[in-house]
């Protein structure tokens, strides 16, 4: 490694700061450190490096694939990123221990492995590596001002042994600081960027939003002007029994306080649900006992948040195969999970009518102020007062199904009409809305009745999926009815028009066929995984064949090789001149930072420095140093023995005059 | 230092009077002459390609000739005619322009392929067939040839075989401003090329001939020669690179700047110099990568930037 000692090693201890694998960085920066105290050196024919790095390519696609599809974006990204260098490791060491100081570049880049070159370019990994931990440690990055100043710090004692001699040492020592300052601004700015540019982007760049509920809270799109768009993502995969043959609708929370605009869930404590039988069952309610059709749903619901709420049917009394550490839920009927993000499969037994979550409170029948006489006038048009509960909701039903469309476009004109609400003005003016609108006006009109009411929100199944064999619910399948307390059972009631699925379906995309085949590989995917208690199969399968395949590579003898070692021509005599005392001047140069290229002939050369080099003294002295040498080196006659002790003196004095301080 | 190159300090200086701001392409004319390698500048119109090659003509008291190539200009027309003399009732052979020692060949690319391959034919052979009798060139023989590269109509192009014959293709290009102000001021009263006179005579130029061969050529930059030549045939976008008769020509085109530079022996910046001159007329590329903008001139760049340079 050409690396200063301890850079490297600094750089992978900064790696487990950052990540929390300590024990990892410390052995491995032991394992690089090492070898500057090892004699012993190993080697490495490029044939053997070639196959290393292929090995270390190989388990980076495995490694990038397996994250991809068990944990998805943004965290596979960041994981593969954090065990990049650990997957280079082999081709690091390989070189660190090796006999030879740096690598052919056909090693890490294949497409340059069959170029015919006589002789091949190579490359010290070492920067390169140390970069790679770096990187690593940024994608660990615990988002303190740390993560900064150890960068600057580790780059400038990088760039401190290449430093350029011909400048002062303040102009570098005011740079450094300078560019990681740039550095920290430029990256603060980025940052803003990519928060505007997620803003601005299409919801399909935005990665796993997931359908999140939040049991306390749902803000609606009540009031809000213009389309309303949902996404085709699918979040649900239900198998029920039988056929279903109408939407089944799936609650995930309800709400009791209605607060214009936002639903809360205001008298609804969690309490733990304990596990009880065997592993992942947990019941919810004693079964009735009376003799009911318990019917069963197999659900997978796929949420991109920690602790999902999950999605249940009315009347759920058991919840089975979930493996989560703990369930708790609230009065109003959520139920949430601990799980991490990912795929969550679970059946749940159901018991259509069965009352669930507790009676009702004075809230169920609260009716806000500002809507109250609207919806009294409602009310009295209808004769709801003093009707029977049944009757009183086939007559809500009836209104809303008559006089009431549905609509996910709202015109600029329809909200904040004077002093009327968007829920007044909806029942008045407008009668066109999407479910929010239907379900909140129906809570509170069946309120203002006297009949307990809550909102609910969840998904609406009813998507059949022939490429799935299930019924499919999407993001904008996400939907929100009524629950009304009608003979002592809570009763989900949807006064949304049943043509709200044709009409939202319009807006899919032309690439949701794709998205939906994408979505169905994933799931497959997930489902090959291992279980607990399974035995994993496949994957043994699939691992075993990348070893053999890798072990084919690292000790296997294809042909190709032979080819190789009969190409490769014989190195060239060695030249005349290789000891001229003209590299005495070329290497003082080089030490001020006046680097020759290879492609570079030393005329060239100092013409090209010349004009720069400040204390290129002397130069009259250096052309005929110059000329000596090209004598030397080019000329089949050479120089005599008088004139290299004559060349050698010269360029002694030369050196002396130079080094002294004028 | 052997006693002829001492007259190339006088032969430069003498050439510069006229051609002012040119001075490492003078060189190259000059180093192609000395090593017996033709020439052919391919330049914009008014850039001094005949007042260079008329400079060169007076300044070794060589006898010179311009032929105007054009679409109807026959084979007969450079090598020369037998006209019947009825007086003496035999035929007699006018020679044409091609016996001469120095030849300017303007606007090369307008005449027919058929007398393009005659005059190509000459400088290959130093030597003419007409009606059955070979007639040897001055031993002198040289070549500049010029096209413009900018005209295409009614153009014929030189094959690229044809144009392996051509040692050298230069372009003078545009001098700086000083330069052609300069110009200017000297051209007032009277043409500077009226004021040369012949510093050497032809006898002085076989002895610098005979120099150039003598200049040595190590084992290494030899190497280095073929190194060049034999990567332009594997850099990418080449169809046909440069062959053997490159590396030749490179070497000897070596030697003549060697020798101008009042050097015996080649080094490193001479083969790099003449490299670009030398190779880039011998490459022919594959259309895609012309198309895509690539140029000989910018492959032969590409390998002496990717060659390590011998230092």
């Amino acid at each position: 490694m050409n690396t200063p000692a301890l850079l490297l090693g600094a750089a992978i201890l900064f790696w487990g700061w950052h990540s929390g694998h300590w024990a990892i960085a410390v052995g491995c920066a032991l394992a690089f450190e090492a070898a500057r105290f090892v004699p012993r050196r190993w080697e490495f024919t490029s044939d053997r490096l070639n196959r290393i790095s292929d090995f270390s390519a190989v388990l980076a696609a495995l490694a990038g694939v397996w994250l991809y599809f068990t944990l998805g974006n943004p965290q596979a990204i960041v994981q593969f990123f954090i065990w990049l260098p650990i997957v280079f490791l082999p081709l690091a060491l390989s070189q660190a221990y090796g006999t030879h100081e740096d690598i052919e570049i056909g090693v890490i880049f294949r497409s340059l492995r069959r170029a015919r070159r006589r002789t091949p370019m190579r490359f010290n990994m070492g920067y390169a590596y140390f970069a790679l931990w770096i990187i690593a440690a940024s994608a660990a990055n615990r988002r303190d001002a740390s993560f900064e100043a150890g960068l600057i710090v580790l780059a400038a004692w990088a760039l401190w042994q290449a430093r350029p001699r011909s400048r002062p040492l303040a102009v570098w020592l005011v740079l450094v600081p300078l560019a990681g300052g740039i550095g920290y601004a430029g990256q603060v700015a980025l940052h803003d960027l990519q928060l505007w540019i997620e803003g601005n982007a299409p919801e399909w760049l935005r990665g796993e939003g997931g359908a999140n509920t939040n049991p306390y809270r749902a803000d609606t799109d009540i009031g809000a002007i213009g389309e309303l768009k949902q996404s085709e993502r699918i979040v649900l995969r239900v198998r029920p029994e039988a056929k279903l043959e109408r939407p089944l609708l799936l609650h995930r929370a309800s709400y009791d306080t209605y607060t214009g605009l936002r639903w809360l869930a205001a008298n609804a404590a969690f309490a733990p649900v304990a596990q009880a039988g065997s592993a992942g069952t947990w019941p919810l309610k004693e079964q009735p006992g009376e003799v009911q059709a318990v019917q069963k749903l197999a659900i997978i619901e796929q949420s991109g948040h920690v602790n999902p709420v999950l999605s249940l049917p009315s009347g759920s009394i058991r919840i089975e195969g979930l493996a989560a550490s703990e369930m708790k839920r609230n009065a109003l009927g959520a139920v949430q999970v601990e799980h991490r993000p990912g795929y969550v499969p679970y059946g749940v037994s159901f018991v259509p009518g069965a009352a669930v979550a507790a009676a009702p409170s004075p809230a169920d029948v609260a009716v806000p102020r500002r809507e109250a006489e609207i919806l009294n006038e409602i009310a009295g048009a209808l004769r709801l007062k003093g009707m029977d509960a049944r009757a009183a909701l086939a007559a809500v039903e009836g209104y809303f199904a008559e006089n009431f469309t549905y609509s996910t476009y709202q015109p600029r004109t329809a909200a904040g009409q004077g002093n009327a609400t968007a829920i007044a003005d909806f029942l008045q003016r407008t009668r066109s809305g999407h479910c929010e609108y239907f379900a909140t006006a129906t809570v509170l009109l069946l309120r203002s009745a006297g009949i307990p009411a809550r909102y609910a929100t969840g998904f609406s199944v009813q998507e059949w999926s022939e490429l799935e064999r299930a019924y499919v619910a999407r993001e904008r399948h996400a939907h929100s009815w009524t629950r009304a307390w009608v003979d002592g059972a809570w009763r989900d009631v949807d006064t949304t028009p049943a043509t709200w699925e044709l009409a939202e379906a319009k807006q899919a995309p032309w690439w949701s066929r794709a998205a939906d085949l994408w979505s169905w590989l994933r799931l497959r995917f997930f489902e090959l995984q291992p279980r607990e208690g399974e035995t994993p199969l496949a994957w043994f399968a699939l691992g075993a064949a990348a070893l053999a395949w890798t072990a084919w590579r690292l000790f296997g003898k294809p042909a190709r090789a032979k080819r190789e070692a009969r190409a490769s021509i014989a190195a060239p005599a060695d030249s005349p001149g290789r000891d001229s005392a003209f590299y005495r001047v070329e290497s003082h140069l080089v030490e001020r930072g006046w680097q020759r290229a290879r492609n570079e002939t030393p005329r060239e050369w100092l013409a090209r420095i010349g004009p720069y080099a400040g204390q290129l003294r002397e130069r009259g002295e250096l052309a005929a140093l110059l000329a000596f040498h090209y004598r030397l080196r080019f000329d089949p006659a050479g120089l005599t023995l008088a004139e290299r002790d004559q060349f050698s003196a010269r360029v002694d004095d030369w050196l002396k005059r130079v080094t002294c301080k004028p | 230092m052997k006693a002829p190159a001492k007259l190339i300090p006088r032969i430069v200086a003498n050439l510069e009077q006229v051609i002012s701001g040119q001075s490492a392409a003078l060189r190259k004319v000059l180093a192609a002459f000395l090593a017996g390698g033709h020439v052919l500048l391919e330049d914009n119109p008014g850039t001094g390609k005949t007042t260079l090659a008329k400079a060169l003509a007076k300044t070794v008291s060589a006898t010179f000739k311009r032929v105007q190539f054009t679409p109807d200009l026959l084979p007969s027309d450079i090598l020369g005619v037998s006209v019947f003399n009825p007086g003496a009732q035999s035929f007699e052979f006018h020679p044409g322009p091609i016996f001469t020692q120095i030849l300017l060949a303007d606007e090369v690319n307008r005449a027919s392929p058929r007398t393009q391959s005659a005059l190509l034919e000459a400088m290959a052979e130093g030597q003419v067939s007409i009606e059955g009798k070979t007639t040897r060139l001055d031993d002198l023989f040289f070549v500049i040839a010029t096209q413009n590269p900018i005209e295409f109509r009614g153009t014929y192009p030189l094959p690229e075989a044809q144009m392996d014959r051509f040692a050298l293709r230069l372009s003078l290009g545009y001098v700086n401003l000083e330069e052609e102000v300069a110009i200017v001021s000297a051209q007032e009263s009277h043409h500077p090329l009226d004021d040369i006179e012949a510093c050497v005579g032809a006898s002085e130029v076989r002895a610098l001939r005979e120099a150039v061969k003598e200049v040595r050529v190590s084992e290494e930059m030899k190497r280095y020669v073929v190194e060049i030549v034999r990567a332009t045939r594997h850099a990418s976008g080449v169809q046909l690179g440069a062959g053997p008769r490159a590396s030749l020509a490179l070497t000897r085109m070596a030697q003549g700047l060697a020798l101008v530079e009042e050097m015996d022996f080649v080094i490193p910046d001479h083969v790099r110099a003449l490299a670009g001159p030398v190779l880039a007329h011998r490459l022919a590329l594959d259309p895609q990568a012309k198309f895509s903008g690539a140029t000989a001139a910018g492959v032969v760049a590409d390998v002496l930037r990717s060659a390590p340079a011998p230092a």
